[in-house]
């Protein structure tokens, strides 16, 4: 994958040079360098740049520079460590139409990636010499999926018990598992795995890169207690057939999963709570505590409105204010949502009017959600082309690129790091041939921490 | 193949016999004659005289033409270009800040029956005519999407599935709908169970069948030319030309089907000159196969992986007759083979996917429109039966146009895939696929470019004849509502 990976950046390189040294092109290579690039990094860089540039007689001041040809050996050498190499770390990314993350939008507009993360961004930026260019039609932040089930080997739920909070999803992820690839492939840069929906108290999802090395792929181990406050727990003693240990699970009905969520909760904030069989009350209940005291947040899977209304109510009572997760019917109660300032992560356009709990969907949600001024994000599978629908459902371009952006990163509270265009984030971007929002238009390239992934068709 | 186009070939809006000629050819003659009179005596079929002023025209057979005018008479184009002068006679549709483009043409669909698929292997006597349910929500999405023709095909899981008919999308009668009434046969080359060498096997034994009676039918007709037999001849021959449909009336074929006809009679039975009842009656059951082998009608074979195609090409080389692919996702190995025939196959709907290689689990993406454009073989799409009504609704056809258009097909074709290259492959495009003169008055009126992801198809015309309005669907607004009660 390395060496593929490798030619791909040799190929783009190559690229580079044939369009930096066309003369019709040395007019918007004139940058204004900026001030925030350290003088080490900038040495760097032009040691990086070649040789010859000192002895070519260019100097890097405060002037306007042209970049380069960079030279053949340089060209040789990156290929030759491959894209899993930090060397020629800078490319300055050229852009018709930049999605921002948060619903700007600018054309054109440049954005300059050092060493894997976002040195700057903007309509023009001015960069040192030897500066890989790339010139895209269009470019967004990578996409963040809110509510993934990507990578979990052997199911996500339990069997044994409803209330596992003191799970992990993290530990059942396969970080190589073949589905990261394709999320990849999708321009999913960024996932929030959860736990199976089957659990009342399902455990604790994580947040992860979609690609990378080792520890690093890991943005949240443990992101927050994934709660279920819907019809999906009573599921499990449905089927037929069984054993009958099976059958001791509650709960069966929906008022079933209200009597437990209510009751552990309720335990967790006794000094010296009654003891429940099977349930660890001391593991638990500082759990639980920290998720009604705010510490954790909370992500609760609710679809029908009647169940959002319920959990929000459940949330007044031990004072916490769930992330609400599904959220199907969320344009029918739309005023609570508001007066709780709720975040939505909105997963009913991957799973279509037949939903887990044939909830009435109505296609304009987002853009309800959106005028409504509540905080939301499209989640699920086929990212992409939600954002792609939710705009011919209605909502503005720019908001439906940031609903699969900026705003889940911010509901998930890594908008420092990734989900934006904007300096210090990672570099995780996703380049097209066009208009994002287009299903005529494709991705050309995925870059992960800077990293060029290489994509399904090239392997 | 029999065009079944009465309406039309007498110049008389289907608006007029709608909903009389349920009964049947004669009824529809009456209804016809009495339709004629209506137009000389009140004719207030004029007022479906209609002129589009559209914004640009995608004619598709030729340059698009923007601000351009279409004229429609009694449902058909009468005239397109720009700057045309619109008689006073005609009604105007404003669609100036809009694209008109034809209607569309589903080149394979089984969406449209309440069961696509039988029980039994053989039924070639079938025709979905029998089965379609006009009111299916198939239709109604249909015209919602813009598409106005299809070929309503069994299935793909019965060996020989029957006969395929081709529609217009509205109408409340499967008779006012009907374009072509026997489209083709369906056969499938994917084994419902067993190996695929036992369904090779029987179905080459259908084959030798019709072979052999077509063979001997043929014999009979010579003979009768030849002044021999005149008698035996013409009592011989007597069901093997009546059409298909009529063996069903005949009610021993249907009450015996379980066994009877999963395993043929054996060749004394059919073959003998004696013509007992029994014989008969499968032999006219057979005629569609029979029909096949001499060229009248066509084939539908899907075929479910490349090694199918393979055996498809071998079938048609062996019994010589002519087929339209429908393939599998799996099929694409065979995409140099299909170049080379200069076949235009009929995608799947699942146009991109991954594939895992058993040996080293590594994971392949297979883009369809890609490895199918490389090799030079024209393909079509097909919506799906399932995933349609969903809410990414990627099966619909402008998406899957769009699909491949994102993976380097031109618009042009993507266009065109849509509409008149269907049409050519049902061989129906002197009647629709394109906007020009004399075709029929099946268009769409969209808010803008048809591949872009916020167009909207505003009204469908059907016959010159509003089949949907934007403004009226009340399920799409309460989907779209801004502000949801």
């Amino acid at each position: 994958m390395k060496k593929e990976s490798g030619n791909v950046t040799l190929r783009i390189v190559n690229q580079t040079i044939r369009r930096v040294t066309r003369p019709d092109l040395l007019g918007p290579m004139l940058f204004r360098r900026r001030e925030q690039v350290g003088r080490a990094r900038r040495l760097v860089l032009l040691v990086l740049s070649g040789l010859l540039v000192v002895s070519a007689g260019a100097t890097v001041g405060n002037r306007l520079i042209a970049a380069r040809p960079v030279s053949e050996d340089l060209v040789a050498e990156s290929a030759a460590k491959g894209a899993g190499s930090t060397e020629l770390a800078s490319v300055l990314i050229q852009a018709d139409e930049l999605h921002v993350g948060d619903g700007q939008v600018l054309r054109p507009g440049m954005v300059w990636v050092v060493d894997g993360k976002i040195q700057a961004v903007g309509a023009a930026l001015e960069v040192p010499e030897g500066t890989e260019l790339r010139q895209v039609a269009a470019l967004t932040p990578g996409f963040v999926d809110a509510a993934a089930s990507v990578g979990v080997a052997g199911g996500a739920g339990e069997v044994t018990s409803e209330v596992t909070p003191e799970f992990v999803v993290s530990e059942a992820i396969d970080l190589l598992d073949a589905e990261f690839a394709r999320q990849v492939d999708r321009g999913i840069t960024t996932v929030h795995v959860t736990p199976s929906t089957e659990n009342v108290f399902a455990g604790f999802g994580s947040v992860l890169k979609t690609a990378g090395q080792g520890d690093g792929r890991w943005l949240q181990k443990q992101s927050g207690l994934c709660l279920s406050m819907c019809n999906d727990p009573t599921s499990r003693n449905a089927a037929r057939g069984r054993p009958e240990t099976v059958y001791m699970r509650q709960p069966t009905n929906r008022m079933g999963v209200v009597w437990i969520l209510r009751s552990r909760l309720h335990s967790a904030g006794q000094e010296s709570p009654a003891s429940v069989p099977g349930v660890n009350l001391e593991v638990i209940n500082p759990l639980l505590a920290d998720m009604v005291a705010g510490r954790t947040p909370a992500y609760a899977v609710s679809r029908t409105s009647y169940d959002i209304e319920t959990l929000y109510r459940i949330g007044d009572e031990f004072g916490f204010v769930p992330v609400l997760v599904g959220g199907d019917e969320s344009y029918k109660v739309v005023d609570l949502l508001k007066q709780k300032q709720a975040k939505v992560v909105f997963t009913a356009l991957s799973t279509g009017a037949l939903g887990a709990e044939r909830s009435e969907l109505r296609w304009s949600t987002p853009l309800v959600l959106a005028e409504a001024g509540i905080e939301f994000a499209l989640a699920g599978d086929r990212l992409l082309d939600q954002a792609r629908f939710a705009r011919r459902y209605g909502l503005s371009a720019a908001d439906a690129v940031a609903s699969i952006t900026g705003r889940p990163a911010k509901i998930l509270g890594i908008e420092d790091r990734v989900g934006k265009l904007a300096p210090g984030l990672a570099a995780d971007l996703v380049a097209f041939s066009g208009d994002p929002l287009q299903v005529t238009s494709t991705i050309e390239w995925v870059m992960i921490d800077g990293q060029l992934q290489a994509n399904g068709e090239d392997q | 193949m029999r065009i079944n186009k009465i309406t039309n070939g007498l110049g008389i809006t289907p608006a007029v016999v709608k909903g009389r000629c349920w009964t049947g050819r004669w009824t529809r003659l009456a209804a016809v004659v009495l339709g004629s009179w209506l137009v000389l005596e009140a004719g207030p079929v004029a007022a479906q005289d209609l002129a589009i002023k559209a914004g640009r025209i995608i004619t598709v057979s030729g340059p698009e033409i923007e601000n351009g005018v279409i004229l429609i008479r009694d449902g058909r184009i009468a005239e397109v270009g720009a700057g045309l002068a619109i008689p006073v006679d005609l009604r105007v549709v404003d669609a100036s800040q809009q694209v008109v483009m034809p209607g569309m043409v589903d080149p394979h669909s089984a969406a449209g029956l309440s069961q696509a698929n039988e029980r039994n292997a053989v039924v070639p006597f079938l025709s979905v005519v029998d089965g379609i349910d006009p009111v299916r929500s198939y239709f109604e999405e249909s015209r919602r999407n813009g598409v106005t023709t299809a070929a309503v095909v069994p299935g793909n899981s019965t060996m020989i599935g029957g006969q395929a008919a081709i529609l217009k999308t509205a109408g409340s009668y499967v008779d006012d709908m009907l374009l072509v009434r026997s489209a083709g046969l369906k056969i499938s080359l994917q084994p419902p169970s067993g190996s695929r060498m036992s369904h090779l096997a029987k179905l080459r034994r259908e084959f030798e069948t019709a072979k052999r009676q077509l063979a001997e039918k043929e014999e009979k007709a010579k003979k009768a030319e030849a002044g021999e037999g005149k008698a035996e001849a013409a009592e011989g021959d007597k069901p093997v030309e009546k059409p298909a449909e009529q063996a069903l009336v005949e009610g021993d074929v249907v009450s015996r089907e379980g066994e009877g006809l999963q395993d043929p009679p054996a060749e004394g039975a059919a073959a003998g000159g004696g013509a007992s009842a029994e014989a008969a009656s499968v032999a006219a059951a057979n005629s569609a196969m029979q029909d096949l082998l001499s060229g009248k009608i066509r084939a539908f074979v899907y075929c479910q992986n490349a090694a199918d195609v393979g055996q498809a090409f071998r079938l048609m080389d062996e019994y010589q007759f002519a087929a339209i692919l429908v393939l599998g996702p799996e099929c694409y190995p065979a995409a140099g083979e299909i170049a080379k025939r200069g076949a235009t196959v009929i995608l799947d709907p699942t146009l991109v996917f991954w594939k895992r290689d058993p040996v080293t689990r590594k994971e392949e993406k297979i883009v369809l429109p890609t490895i199918y454009r490389e090799a030079g073989v024209k393909f079509l799409f097909q919506s799906n039966d399932s995933d349609s009504r969903q809410s990414l609704g990627s099966s619909y056809f402008w998406f899957q146009a769009a699909t491949a258009v994102s993976y380097g097909l031109s618009r042009e074709e993507a266009l065109a895939a849509l509409t008149l290259e269907p049409a050519r492959l049902l061989g129906i495009d002197s009647f629709v696929g394109s906007i020009e003169p004399g075709r029929d008055a099946d268009l769409v009126i969209l808010t803008g470019d048809p591949l872009d992801v916020s167009t909207w198809v505003e009204t469908t015309l059907v016959n010159g004849e509003v089949v949907y309005q934007r403004a009226d669907d009340w399920k799409l607004k309460l989907l779209l509502e801004a502000a949801p009660q």
